[in-house]
């Protein structure tokens, strides 16, 4: 899964200030489920396009997006499973997959709009990457735009990692070993 | 011992650690560490992934086996983060199989070694597959074999559990799984070659 270390702003609101203004919830703070919820329905309230980053590890490394993530740091502390079910049907713009941990599509497709789009950006063995048969993705409302092709250029200054073998540090996986499949929501 | 056949699909390799395989005949033992299994695996009764300290992953009646390396270096030194040479990745083909008749799936999987540290996307032709998990308690037997042309003798231990399964360990390389075999005549008779059975076995009654 994707990790960056950004370094946090000192002029970021205060969790306390913003939870006295609602509006004022910012993804780049961990939030719990209900203000996720928040957030995201505020945005929505205001006319935002909402792309949401599932599994984007503790920092989500896509601009604008909010990090859904049991290890988030910044974005939603929680997990797909637990927040997508709470989200309105039909309101995500899009929806990036970052080498998934857990199976993520039948919470996805039902809160992504008409023509929203999901990137599953995975490593080619990942079975959490894999599409289910053609008549699933029919059920889901989902059609394959492309199906393992190499890494899209969008996401390739994107890091993504996992542990060293000793769990003394971290390591890129070859961008080489990495997938991208794009389903377009077509009802 | 526990052994699952076929599942392979429920298999989760990212964050797998592998470490040098065994190859002998036509059957490959790749010993893992960290290896993901998703929910509806035998061996997994939550519906949530788990991940198994120490296994094995066997593949038997095997056709082909090709492996692409990608070694890494730290950046910046001292840092602990390893990025990837991609342009230095290589191929490595293992063959010599015996002939296999049986009709042969591809397995893929992926991984880390330790030493060297490299990513391997490993692509397996086999007739069969196999998990076992780490050796557990449930042994029969232990035997001593010395390889007594050397000094000083080098020992070998054969670990047999109650389904016959027969493990052989170095101690020389920290108990090191050296030969894996389903049945205790194979793994003698691989003893064999170089090593001399101690004319006392250790059942486990006596040991424990």
């Amino acid at each position: 899964m994707p990790t960056e270390d950004q370094p946090t702003s000192p002029n970021e609101p205060t969790e306390t200030a913003q939870k006295n203004d609602p509006f004022a919830l910012s993804s780049e703070l961990s939030l719990n489920i209900t203000e996720g919820v928040e957030l995201i329905t505020n945005q929505l309230i205001l006319g935002q396009n909402v792309t949401l980053d599932l599994f984007g590890g503790k920092t989500s490394q896509i601009p604008e997006a909010i990090n859904v993530d049991l290890i988030a740091e910044s974005g939603i502390k929680t997990s797909i499973a637990e927040l997508l079910p709470k989200l309105p049907r039909q309101s995500i713009d899009q929806i990036i997959v970052s080498n998934p941990l857990a199976y993520f599509l039948e919470y996805a497709a039902p809160v992504l709009k008409p023509g929203g789009r999901i990137y599953i950006n995975a490593t080619k063995r990942n079975p959490f990457g894999k599409l289910p048969n053609a008549e699933t993705l029919e059920q889901l409302g989902l059609k394959v735009v492309q199906e393992n092709a190499p890494l899209e250029t969008r996401f390739t200054n994107q890091k993504f990692s996992r542990e060293t073998p000793r769990n003394d540090g971290t390591l890129e996986i070859p961008l080489s070993s990495l997938k991208t499949t794009i389903l377009e929501k077509i009802k | 011992m526990t052994i699952i056949s076929n599942h392979f699909d429920l298999l989760y390799f990212t964050n797998c650690n592998l470490e040098r395989p065994l190859i002998h005949d036509s059957k490959i033992v790749i010993p893992t560490r960290q290896l993901g299994l998703l929910p509806g695996y035998p061996l997994n009764p939550q519906n949530e992934i788990i991940f198994l300290s120490k296994s094995y992953l066997i593949f038997e009646g095997v056709k082909t086996s090709v492996r692409q390396l990608t070694g890494y270096v730290e950046e910046p030194p001292g840092s602990n983060h390893f990025k990837p040479l991609e342009e230095n990745s290589r191929t490595v083909i293992d063959d010599d199989f015996p002939e296999v008749a049986k009709t042969v799936n591809l397995f893929g999987l992926e991984g880390a070694f330790e030493d060297p540290l490299e990513w391997v996307d490993w692509e397996i032709e086999s007739a069969s597959f196999y998990l076992m998990e780490h050796p557990s308690n449930d042994w029969e037997f232990t035997e001593l074999w010395i390889d007594t042309t050397s000094f000083p003798l080098k020992v070998m231990l054969l670990v047999r559990d109650k389904q016959g399964i027969s493990c052989v360990y170095d101690p020389s390389q920290n108990d090191r799984l050296v030969f894996l075999s389903f049945t205790y005549e194979e793994a003698k008779l691989w003893l064999e070659k170089q090593y001399k059975l101690v004319p006392q076995r250790f059942p486990k009654e006596v040991c424990v």
